[in-house]
């Protein structure tokens, strides 16, 4: 045997060992972590003692203690109001009651969250959000989906997504009273997919057979809805924009703004809101040096809270084919009923403190380099499928050395994230402890 | 988009897994297949190919772990391709480096490797290294599967070089005697 069939033999290395190693960077800073970790655990539990709630006397800091006692408030329709509730009383001191929120970590979920780009001001987005926002709550809510472990969703509400299918229609002008279908496998594809997973020994996951979707179709538009509430749009035939528009895969911004301003006149039936508000992101490049953006459009009006929540889970996107036509839109607007509460949040530069000690979540492969490269900072709300809240965070985009295989001048900056919930109210304030995907 | 989102649209047969694949592990490819390829064009080649050969795979495959799976693959394609060109020890790679290291674990014997059934040997190595210590496990594999640069190894573990270089000295020592014992037609 060769050496080179040697290095070949390593392909047929166990997957964990290889996943160990690939996680573990250095096992110095894990012995640390798990001290940390220990202690912070033992504090907590002598400081809560089996309490889920807490009254927690702090020294009193006007940014992270609101001066009204605060409550959840939403309205009839499940939108979140910003309301906050007067208080009787004075300012005793104390931080509002509120449920302990866990983080969890992003184990399994995303391959890797970096954008490559010459300069960091090449990533654009529409986020409303600035450094200089004066804010000192934001809620929480619950995410009122359950997952199966083979990612498929658990109950869905099919008369909500009934609702919210027929709202989309009528906005549309689609004849509301044709009947509405669903994705459930019919009987030759079950025994198909049975098949499947018989001939690698395996069982059908439990839900793979439900409907997942509900759908309506009309006129060149097909409309489907899954549990999440998100109904995307099929145009077929593809709609095609006016001659003077740019609105391809690879548009640069000037001509995705310019083909936005008429997406937003044409379909402004479907972007019914008080301030329809545009949003480009992207900038970043791909393994082709090509430039990607996409537009969205927003609510942009009321409080800067509330225009931070419809930022985030709130939006609808317009998506272009090959052929640079109107391919699908898609709509966006989960159920956000389930109001946790109003949390206090950290600042960024806080949450720049937290990050640079180490206490961040990460799909990144390489620790956080140091505070000088830090490039930007955001507050988002991280709405993952499979997170039990749906909770704001800052994200730092941290320039990262990955490639040393790279020849153009392309930096890659890594997102850091940061609970910006304050971290009285975290149960596992999280700790980069190496892992990948943590 | 969540890993097992990923394999799902693979199973679906939705093109969008291609999309979300290169979005997620395009940079994590690229920097495998860069260790073993010299050109740039033969890297994006193998990416390429690596994503059509995760689309004809996935299903009837449905891996618990994407980046390994497609790391593999990757790295399997990048290895053929060097073969293929007749050009293994050349280039001046982290790869062409690490076979002049693993030619103290073999004899350069005549046995090919279909003869070797490198399954085997795969299997053997992933049982000695069970045996190692962690760090040493995780040095050797980044050393030898990722092919990471002795100088990167001796930043991340915080160590010398001197001493990454004696520590994969020992290994493939000891990674000889596992292969002579197990009669790996080493």
């Amino acid at each position: 045997m060769k050496a080179e069939d040697l290095s070949e033999a390593m392909n047929f290395v166990d997957d964990d060992l290889i996943k160990t190693a690939e996680n573990g960077k250095n096992p110095h800073t894990g012995r640390r972590w798990l001290w940390w970790g220990s202690m912070a655990a033992c504090l907590a539990a002598a400081a809560f003692a089996g309490l889920r709630f807490a009254w927690i006397k702090m020294p009193v800091k006007e940014s992270s203690v609101p001066e009204k006692v605060s409550s959840a408030v939403s309205d009839d329709t499940g939108a979140v109001s910003s309301g906050i509730a007067e208080s009787s009383g004075e300012n005793s001191g104390l931080l509002p009651e509120l449920p302990m929120l866990t983080v969890g970590s992003l184990y399994g979920q995303n391959g890797y969250e970096g954008y490559d780009a010459y300069d960091i001001s090449e990533l654009v987005n529409g986020n409303p959000w600035t450094e200089d926002a004066d804010l000192s709550v934001l809620p929480v809510f619950r995410n009122p989906l359950t997952m199966l472990p083979n990612g498929y969703v658990a109950d869905s509400d099919m008369g909500q997504m009934r609702e919210v299918l027929l709202d989309v229609a009528a906005r549309l002008g689609m004849d509301t009273s044709l009947p509405i279908t669903d994705n459930a496998p019919d009987e030759e594809t079950r025994l198909q997919i049975e098949k499947k997973y018989e001939s690698v020994g395996m069982e059908v996951p439990e839900g793979t057979f439900a409907a997942t979707k509900l759908i309506l179709e009309d006129n060149g538009l097909r409309l489907e809805v899954d549990a999440e509430l998100t109904v995307d749009i099929d145009f077929d035939p593809a709609v095609s924009l006016p001659e003077e528009y740019s609105f391809t895969h690879f548009s640069s911004l000037e001509e995705k703004k310019a083909a936005a301003g008429w997406l937003a006149e044409t379909y402004s039936d479907l972007l019914s809101w008080e301030n329809p508000q545009l949003s480009i992101s992207g900038g970043d490049y791909n393994t082709s040096l090509q430039q990607k953006y996409d537009v969205e459009f927003f609510d942009g009006s009321g409080s800067l809270t509330d225009q931070i929540i419809h930022y985030n889970f709130c939006r609808t996107s317009f998506y272009c084919n090959d052929d640079g036509d109107l391919s699908l839109a898609r709509v966006r607007q989960p159920d956000l009923s389930e109001v946790v509460g109003e949390y206090p949040i950290i600042s960024a530069e806080e949450a720049k403190q937290l990050l640079l000690e180490g206490h961040y979540l990460t799909t990144v492969p390489v620790e956080m380099p140091g505070e000088e490269f830090i490039s930007k900072v955001e507050l988002v709300y991280r709405n993952d499928r499979s997170s039990e809240y749906f909770m704001p965070y800052y994200r730092f985009y941290v320039e990262i050395e990955l490639d040393e295989g790279k020849t153009n001048d392309l930096k890659s900056y890594g997102a850091y994230y940061v609970p910006a919930v304050s971290g009285e109210y975290l149960s596992d304030m999280p700790t980069w402890n190496g892992q990948f995907n943590s | 988009m969540l890993d097992d989102e990923v394999v799902a649209l693979y199973w679906q047969r939705d093109q969008t897994a291609i999309d979300e694949t290169e979005k997620n592990y395009g940079s994590y490819l690229m920097a495998i297949v860069g260790r073993i390829l010299p050109s740039r064009e033969d890297r994006e080649e193998v990416v390429n190919d690596t994503y059509l050969r995760a689309w004809n795979s996935i299903p009837p495959h449905r891996p618990r772990q994407l980046s390994t799976y497609l790391g593999k693959i990757a790295r399997q394609l990048s290895i053929d391709r060097l073969r293929k060109q007749g050009s293994l020890k050349r280039g001046g790679t982290e790869y062409a480096l690490s076979l002049t290291e693993l030619e103290e674990c073999v004899s350069g014997g005549d046995v090919t490797a279909e003869q070797a059934d490198l399954k085997q040997v795969g299997a053997v190595i992933s049982e000695w290294l069970y045996t190692q210590p962690v760090e040493k496990r995780n040095i050797f594999v980044r050393r030898y599967y990722f092919l990471e640069p002795i100088g990167k190894l001796a930043k991340d573990f915080g160590m010398s070089e001197e001493k990454v270089k004696s520590l994969l000295f020992r290994c493939r020592k000891s990674l000889k005697k596992a292969l002579d014992e197990e009669g790996c037609c080493v």
